[in-house]
């Protein structure tokens, strides 16, 4: 799954209808909006809301294998998409890194995080400002390592205190860029975190661990060595086999010789 | 198609070290590399929460100084060679090569490259130390220096050091192949490379991205016609599925191709780690070496003792049909 956030319904739309989204009806604090592979949530405008709507997300879905926060920013750069590679919290002087991993053939900028409108001679030459960065990345990144979170910021203005942010001027600078970073987020449907591989089936392992009465420590002692037979090669569910031709009374020896067994029988 | 960036695409700055002439240096070598300033290294190095083998897959560089010392009393898992006054230096914080038993997987939150550019203090340090006793020192540890010459050049840095410096043993430990880049310089007796060597059979499979042995070999016999006399580390020796065939034939290649009177030392060791470095690897990198069912003894894991014994005689053996005993080095 893929989970992008927006600050508002406006960025939010040209996502909702390039990827087939639908608001969610189970939910009510938070306009949320799902289809395939993706999940969308509005956050509100500020780094607390956003902290707080990302928190929402992550404990309502499963961790997704992406958490993409895409929108305006500020800045006098040249208009453009540009890909993040450091956030400074602006109020605390913070800063934190997302892990720049992923080949996304955009331009990179560091974005800064402000609680409130800059006025012009606030902003620095190089960055792009805006007002949830901070948020949205720090609480994602209690959920998620560092490399599955994205930020895409776009510029359509560089006067950010000029008091001409109309609606308008946004929404065609929003659905000009948000076609790209559209794409860039499909894109990562290609790239998924490696599925752990269940090593062994649990439900064959509980009924093999019960029958030979094995203590707690037997059963991390025999997971070790199937994990282990597994990367040398070897089938667990091969291994185990219940003999039920033994005994209750002896099983408890039975499954600690079975043990010191498969571990003669694994080692080089 | 690959995902990741390739390596070194970005370098993360530590504002106080931005004007150094080491940062200026190591920068030139990467001109198409983002560069990122940041505050402190560690934020980067070691965030809330990251995926040490996603970062291995694209790593990056950490230029960064340091601000406590670098240097540290040598562990008792590694070999002194019989010196007093052990010491390693932690100047470069991982390595671009990815051995699957490599501890630093289990030492470090993440994959990036941290590099203290600000090598001088660390000199200064040395000579403090030299002031009160002799030092040997392994500069090569926590990483692999001579892999990174080409960018750093710290391994010559470390040799004029050296130079000037008698009562100062320095070893540079190594699986590089990179010996020419040094290989013009004088160096000094008390600067000894230690190349470790593994069959080929446990290069492919377990030391990634580093080269192989013909390769190793191969700037072994450069540094030797050189007139260097070098150490040969054959550790960690590993308890893997058919290591009595090709450990064998290792050997006799290995010593049928040097010069076995340059040869200043060997060392043999099994694999061995703390405890809590392979329960951080285990959950990194489950792989066969970090789930083999090891033995647990004073903190740390390694093979049985009736295995160890076997791995370390079998290489005892074969390697004293070439090196006199007094020379072997067994941990
Ligand atoms: S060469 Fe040494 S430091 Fe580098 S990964 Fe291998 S074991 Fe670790």
């Amino acid at each position: 799954m893929i989970f992008i956030a927006t600050a508002i319904e406006l960025e939010a739309r040209p996502f909702i209808e390039k990827l087939n989204l639908k608001k969610n009806p189970d939910h009510h604090l938070y306009n949320i909006y799902t289809g395939g592979d993706f999940a969308l949530i509005v956050t509100g405008v500020g780094k607390i809301a956003s902290a707080m709507a990302v928190t929402y997300m992550l404990s309502h879905f499963p961790v997704p294998d992406f958490f993409v926060n895409a929108g305006m920013a500020a800045g006098d750069e040249g208009v453009g998409i540009y890909l993040i590679n450091s956030i400074k919290d602006l109020g605390s002087e913070r800063s934190v890194y997302p892990a720049m991993l992923l080949d996304i053939d955009l331009p990179e900028k560091p974005l800064c995080s402000s609680d409130r409108v800059l006025s012009p001679d606030e902003v620095k030459k190089g960055y792009l400002y805006d007002m949830e960065g901070i948020g949205f990345f720090l609480a994602a990144s209690k959920y998620l390592t560092n490399d599955r979170i994205l930020l895409f910021k776009y510029i359509s203005d560089n006067g950010i205190a000029d008091g001409n942010l109309s609606r308008e001027r946004i929404e065609s600078a929003i659905t000009e860029s948000s076609a790209l970073v559209a794409e860039k987020i499909k894109d990562l449907t290609m790239y998924k975190k490696e599925m752990k591989t269940t090593l062994v089936d649990k439900a064959r392992f509980d009924a093999f661990a019960d029958y030979y009465l094995m203590s707690t420590t037997s059963r991390k002692d025999l997971l070790k060595l199937l994990t282990y037979a597994q990367f040398i090669g070897r089938d667990p569910r091969h291994l185990l086999l219940i003999n039920e031709t033994v005994a209750k009374a002896s099983r408890k020896q039975a499954g600690i010789r079975f043990i010191e067994e498969l571990k003669n029988e694994l080692l080089p | 198609m690959n995902y990741y960036r390739k390596n070194f695409s970005h370098i993360y700055v530590e504002k106080a070290i931005k004007d150094h002439p080491e940062t200026e240096r190591i920068l030139e070598s990467f001109p198409h590399s983002t560069i990122v300033d940041i505050e402190r290294y560690m934020d980067v190095f070691s965030p809330t929460y990251q995926d040490f083998y996603s970062e291995k897959a694209s790593q990056k560089i950490i230029l960064a100084k340091s601000v406590s010392t670098l240097l540290f009393p040598g562990a008792p898992v590694c070999q002194s060679f019989g010196n007093d006054h052990f010491y390693y230096c932690s100047g470069v914080m991982n390595c671009i090569y990815d051995c699957e038993y490599c501890y630093l997987q289990g030492m470090y939150p993440g994959a990036n490259m941290v590099i203290f550019v600000n090598l001088e203090d660390t000199f200064k340090e040395v000579e403090a130390l030299l002031a009160k006793h002799p030092v040997y020192l392994c500069i090569s540890y926590d990483t692999d220096l001579l892999a990174l010459e080409g960018i750093l050049g710290f391994v010559k840095k470390w040799i004029e050091f050296t130079k000037l410096h008698p009562s100062l043993t320095v070893e540079c430990r190594t699986k590089s192949a990179g010996f020419d880049l040094v290989e013009a310089l004088d160096i000094p007796d008390n600067f000894i490379f230690a190349w470790t060597l593994s069959p080929d059979e446990v290069a492919r499979k377990y030391e990634h991205r580093a080269p192989n042995l013909s390769a190793r070999l191969e700037s072994i016999k450069r540094a030797q016609s050189k007139g260097l006399s070098v150490r040969l580390c054959f550790d960690p020796i590993l308890h893997v599925t058919n290591y009595l065939l090709f450990y064998s034939a290792f050997f006799e290649r290995v010593f049928s191709e040097l010069d076995i009177d340059l040869i200043t030392d060997v060392s043999i060791g099994t694999f061995r780690i703390s405890k809590s470095y392979l329960s951080s690897m285990r959950k990194k990198r489950p792989c066969e070496i970090t789930t083999y069912p090891y033995e647990t003894s004073g903190g740390y894991y390694s093979y049985s003792d009736a295995v160890n014994t076997k791995l370390l005689d079998m290489a005892e053996k074969e390697i004293s049909r070439y090196i006199p005993a007094e020379k072997i080095f067994r941990i």
